[in-house]
């Protein structure tokens, strides 16, 4: 726990039970998160579209995107950022570490 | 592509969207070496129905490759390119011989693993029967259908069998028919629960004997397989919550629940009554290939008889094209709906809702198994022999449960994804002893009095 903001690193994965070609899903009380992995490096992003309602988790990961099902919207993994219409808004990341095989991702309280 | 271009966006705005958008042809284009294609090959696709094949060499279109099949008067069936290795000549003007099948043109003679038995109008010593062979496939007949290999010789499957081969109680009719377009928006069709409320139920009234509770919106839950999808969904009338499982099995393999029987009491694990692959002839037309179940002794609504199975027909409404326009306008049936969304529906033109949560996680699952098979790595196939066969789940279970009133959909959520757990803990069970064990862990949990 981070004293200042309140921020927790959670548990999220083990490094070999992501895939690459799909976002693994880690569920934080009610936030849904999507691990992306690019190579040897993780990243997380909301896994909820900011367009309309749809879940990363059953989209898959283009070069260094990830494209929603439902309207094919694409996101920068990285950044979050919009790429793609028909979405606008970016989505939200998640500082990310690894520590040996496991992965962390950090959330802080609205 | 921006919005504007694909849908229309404001009132009377039909002329900003006229400009042509291209299919996803990564999942919809499947001839030779294109990436659905080599996907679609590595799996046993049935592409004939053994009725079809007499006393003449029968010409057929699979996955745009032509192809003539044929039974030669050994018994064995051959699958070979329709174009002579000779000169091109089609084989399906060809004779069947007691071992394979012989061109019209020069008399090359073919066995039915496209070795050239004898080339009668080269010399004696000729050196072409050892350096040619015609194309060919692997084959396997199962109750009815053919099924082939179309993939790499050295990586030829294990021929999958499923468990609903092999049913007490089912009789396995096999059928097809044709449909004017692409391959994928019909198998759609099979990861669509919603479709069956609107088509189905409310458009013109229930079309199915038995399913008329399908004018109510289901409660759906979809479970992930590495070999597809197991999805329920599940109504309630008055005290009973009635779940049907479906079985999606990528790329193209599906079963649904019962047909023509009361579900209006309870039942535990009732079986399918559709085995079926939509195979693709080329990428604008598409062939049904299965088996309807006739099951005597669940099927007490069935009109139908052996004799509406078959060729370009089923026993039950709307899946062929041989009705009136007026009849199809009237009261559309699946044929309707899948054949008229363009000869390859155009994704980036449709606009995907809730209803559609099956449709795009088979979508998104094609997608990364043909990227899969495209760059070399494995993907997972269905195995099962007649000993140990596949095991599937769709059919219907229907549960005595009181309504809670505070939140009945949640208690259906609930119960639908019990269910499947316990479904899928008997999987060290085969046979009779599975069911006897759904069956009683089912009971323990819901009971029925």
């Amino acid at each position: 726990m981070d004293q200042e903001s309140g921020a927790a690193w959670h548990l999220a994965a083990k490094a070999d039970e992501v895939e690459d070609d799909v976002p693994s899903l880690v569920q934080v009380g009610d936030l849904q998160i999507a691990l992306c992995r690019l190579g040897e490096e993780f990243f997380a992003v909301d896994n909820i579209c900011t367009h309309e309602y749809a879940c990363f988790t059953d989209g898959f990961i283009e070069g260094d995107e990830v494209e929603c099902p439902l309207h094919q919207a694409r996101f920068d993994i990285r950044t979050g950022k919009a790429t793609s219409p028909p979405a606008t808004v970016d989505l939200r990341t998640y500082p990310v570490k690894r520590e040996g095989d496991d992965i962390y991702v950090q959330v802080r309280p609205d | 592509m921006p919005n504007d271009v694909r849908w229309a966006t404001q009132p009377y705005s039909g002329y900003g969207i006229n400009g042509p958008v291209p299919e996803d042809e990564e999942l919809t284009h499947v001839g030779p070496g294109t990436p659905c294609g080599e996907y679609m090959r590595r799996f046993w696709q049935p592409v004939a129905m053994t009725s079809q094949l007499g006393d003449l060499p029968v010409a057929i279109r699979i996955l745009g490759e032509d192809l003539v099949i044929f039974r030669d008067r050994s018994g064995a069936i051959g699958l070979l390119h329709k174009h002579c290795a000779h000169r091109g000549a089609s084989l399906e003007f060809g004779r069947i011989e007691e071992h394979g099948i012989r061109c019209c043109y020069h008399g090359w003679h073919f066995a039915v693993d496209g070795t050239i038995l004898e080339t009668p109008g080269e010399p004696e010593d000729s050196p072409i029967r050892q350096r040619v062979c015609q194309g060919a496939y692997p084959v396997r007949e199962l109750r009815g259908l053919v099924f082939a290999y179309m993939g790499p010789p050295d990586e030829v499957p294990e021929f999958p069998y499923y468990d609903s081969i092999d049913l007490p109680d089912h009789e396995l009719l096999p059928y097809s028919i044709h449909s004017p377009c692409n391959w994928l928006q019909e198998s759609e069709n099979s990861m669509d629960p919603f479709h069956s409320v609107f088509l189905h139920g409310r458009n013109a009234g229930p079309q199915f004997a038995g399913l008329e509770h399908f004018v109510e919106l289901p409660v759906v839950a979809y479970h992930n397989r590495p070999e597809g999808f197991v999805y329920s969904h599940a109504r309630r009338i008055n005290d009973l919550v009635m779940i049907r499982f479906h079985d999606h099995v990528t790329p193209n393999m599906a079963q649904n629940g019962a047909m023509f029987q009361n579900l209006l009491k309870p039942k535990i694990f009732g079986r399918m009554s559709l085995t079926k692959w939509v195979v693709p002839v080329d990428d604008t037309n598409s062939r049904k290939f299965g088996w309807r179940h006739f099951n005597d002794k669940d099927e007490g609504l069935r009109q139908g008889t052996p004799d509406d199975v078959g060729w370009e027909k089923v026993d039950f409404y709307g899946q062929t094209a041989h009705r009136s326009y007026d009849e199809m306008q009237r009261n559309p049936g699946d044929w309707e709906a899948w054949s008229s969304q363009r000869a390859i529906a155009v994704h980036q033109r449709e606009y995907l809702g809730t209803t559609d949560e099956g449709v795009s996680k088979l979508r998104s699952k094609l997608k990364r198994d043909i990227r899969a098979v495209a760059n070399g790595k494995a993907i997972t196939r269905p195995e099962g022999t007649p000993e140990k066969p596949i095991h599937t789940y769709a059919g219907d279970t229907t549960l005595r449960i009181p309504k809670d009133n505070m939140d009945d959909k949640g208690l259906m959520d609930r119960v639908q994804r019990e269910v499947y757990e316990i479904y899928t803990s008997a999987d060290g069970y085969y046979g009779g002893d599975r069911v006897e064990f759904i069956q009683r862990e089912i009971e323990a949990r819901y009971p029925s009095d």
